[in-house]
């Protein structure tokens, strides 16, 4: 009993940066409708960048949120304006092969840059854990779902009470008639391809304090974001929240009572399982 | 007619077929005016066009004394000119009162939000009621007003509505007539394109009819209201 609880709570201490993680992607795909494959770029982006300003000047992971936050925002804006935008009125593989091919590049300069091995963040908290009652819990674990759930508030903040916030949820909704209430919806683009990438680049940024950094980070992690927008739906923040919780419990569930080597089974299932469903929902 | 709005000339190309050839027509401010047609005459292109959505290709519009054909669509409701779609096309998964906010984003650094919310939600009281409702459970008329309440947000001088009674029912169609003289009251023009020929021209001043991507014909409210031809196309009986 005491194991089931340590790992439940762990479960959904994960899950809150799943669902951080995955939000990126059901934002630029609720606004642009465009899947972004580079999300698992702007994920691996975000721990090489912590990764490195931690071993080169020792900078806090959590303190190098500052860096990987705004250069997300930066660096997805610059994407959509040079790249996406071009092919705003292609079809949607189109937007697909280019934004794998914004992985690929990504992925390769990685390798090239830092090599294949894997390598680890250890900070002084690192292995830390907190008793509490029968349950013990992972530090790194609980701050990391902490500044999720933190970011989660700023981003419903942002979506319900900013004018920013209104026009992407607007345009989203209704991109002609956003347009006639004069919103600059090509602007609402970039920014929302931003605010995306801003989010994967710092959720990758608060998971390398507990998943090893390498250039297949993204690839691992891409994946699970597709099964916790497609189970959340797309743009729903609550959705997506219990989504990614429920996946973070399922995951260590079966990792603890079936096998480690089955974790990463489960949100293929789950995914595969999700999409069966929408697709039944959808011809019902 | 300097501080209402000239359209001259105006060509619009649709997929290389020309959708307006070379229409010209004039709303003074404060005037009710109504255009007129068949189903692909044109006259949302009118609109599209008049809004900055659709390019015109050839032609020129002016909006109080300034030229407006190439600004964008951001800047036309920023001159003054707000478009109430066809169709409402109201954000369903806001509230009323966000979809209303939204409206005035063109003017969200100017002064006055608050009292023109106010002023909106006396005019049309029912978007009192569902002001924390999804604008996607609002029934068909409610939503129509909403759509025109989002645009008046931009405080604009001049409405342009696509259809604001397809599809509603004759009780609804009623208020959404009072709601455009109440809006003219205020001092806002209209340019009005509506399938409910007769209820145009009894609040029009004027009316053109469209046809075929050209003006054929102008003249005042009820002079078309009477003209056999007029009554002959759109209403399907010569006059009485």
């Amino acid at each position: 009993m005491t194991d089931f609880l340590s790992v439940l709570v762990s479960g959904v201490l994960v899950g809150t940066v799943y669902a951080y993680m995955a939000y990126g992607l059901g934002l630029i795909y609720g606004v642009l409708r465009v899947v972004n494959l580079a999300h698992g770029a702007f994920l691996t982006l975000g721990v090489y960048v912590t990764w490195w300003l931690h071993f080169t000047f020792g900078i806090d992971p959590l303190v190098s949120l500052l860096v990987t936050a705004p250069l997300g925002f930066g660096l997805g804006a610059a994407v959509e304006r040079t790249l996406v935008f071009r092919l705003r009125d292609s079809p949607p593989v189109t937007t697909l092969l280019l934004l794998f091919g914004v992985w690929l590049i990504v992925r390769n300069v990685l390798y090239l840059v830092f090599g294949g091995t894997d390598r680890s963040l250890l900070t002084s908290y690192s292995l830390e854990s907190l008793a509490l009652g029968p349950v013990t819990l992972s530090i790194p674990r609980i701050v990391v779902s902490a500044f999720s759930l933190l970011g989660f508030v700023a981003l419903a903040f942002v979506l319900k009470r900013t004018w920013a916030g209104l026009a992407l949820r607007a345009v989203a909704q209704d991109r002609g008639a956003a347009a006639l209430s004069g919103i600059p919806v090509d602007r609402v683009w970039a920014t929302a391809f931003g605010i995306g990438s801003a989010l994967a680049m710092s959720a990758g940024t608060l998971m390398s304090l507990f998943y090893s950094v390498t250039p297949e980070f993204g690839a691992r992690f891409l994946l699970k974001s597709f099964c916790v927008v497609v189970l959340g739906g797309l743009t729903n923040i609550g959705g997506i929240l219990v989504a990614g919780i429920g996946l973070g419990v399922a995951e260590d569930l079966t990792a603890f009572y079936i096998h480690t080597g089955f974790r990463d089974v489960v949100s293929f299932l789950v995914l595969v399982a999700a999409l069966v469903m929408r697709r039944v929902d959808a011809e019902g | 007619m300097k501080d209402g709005l000239q359209v001259s000339g105006l060509e619009v190309r649709r997929g290389g077929a020309r959708a307006l050839r070379g229409i010209s027509l004039a709303v003074g401010s404060r005037e009710v005016v109504a255009l007129l047609g068949a189903n692909g005459a044109g006259k949302t292109t009118t609109l599209r066009a008049i809004s900055g959505l659709s390019p015109a290709w050839r032609g020129e519009i002016h909006f109080a004394g300034r030229e407006i054909t190439r600004i964008g669509p951001a800047a036309v409701v920023g001159a003054g000119i707000a478009h109430v779609p066809e169709g409402s096309r109201v954000w369903p998964e806001m509230t009323v009162m966000e979809n209303l906010r939204l409206g005035a984003w063109a003017v969200r650094r100017k002064s006055g939000l608050t009292r023109r919310l106010d002023e909106i939600l006396t005019l049309l009281p029912r978007l009192a009621e569902r002001a924390g409702q999804l604008a996607g459970t609002l029934s068909g008329g409610e939503r129509q007003m909403a759509a025109i309440g989002r645009a008046l947000m931009a405080a604009p001088r001049m409405l342009l509505m696509d259809e604001p009674s397809l599809g509603l029912s004759p009780r609804v169609v009623d208020t959404v007539f009072d709601t455009i003289r109440a809006i003219r009251g205020e001092g806002v023009a209209v340019l009005l394109v509506e399938q409910n020929v007769v209820r145009a021209l009894e609040i029009a001043e004027r009316g053109y009819v469209l046809e075929g991507g050209r003006i054929v014909r102008e003249g005042g409210g009820r002079e078309l209201l009477e003209d056999p031809e007029v009554r002959q196309a759109y209403l399907g009986r010569a006059a009485g």
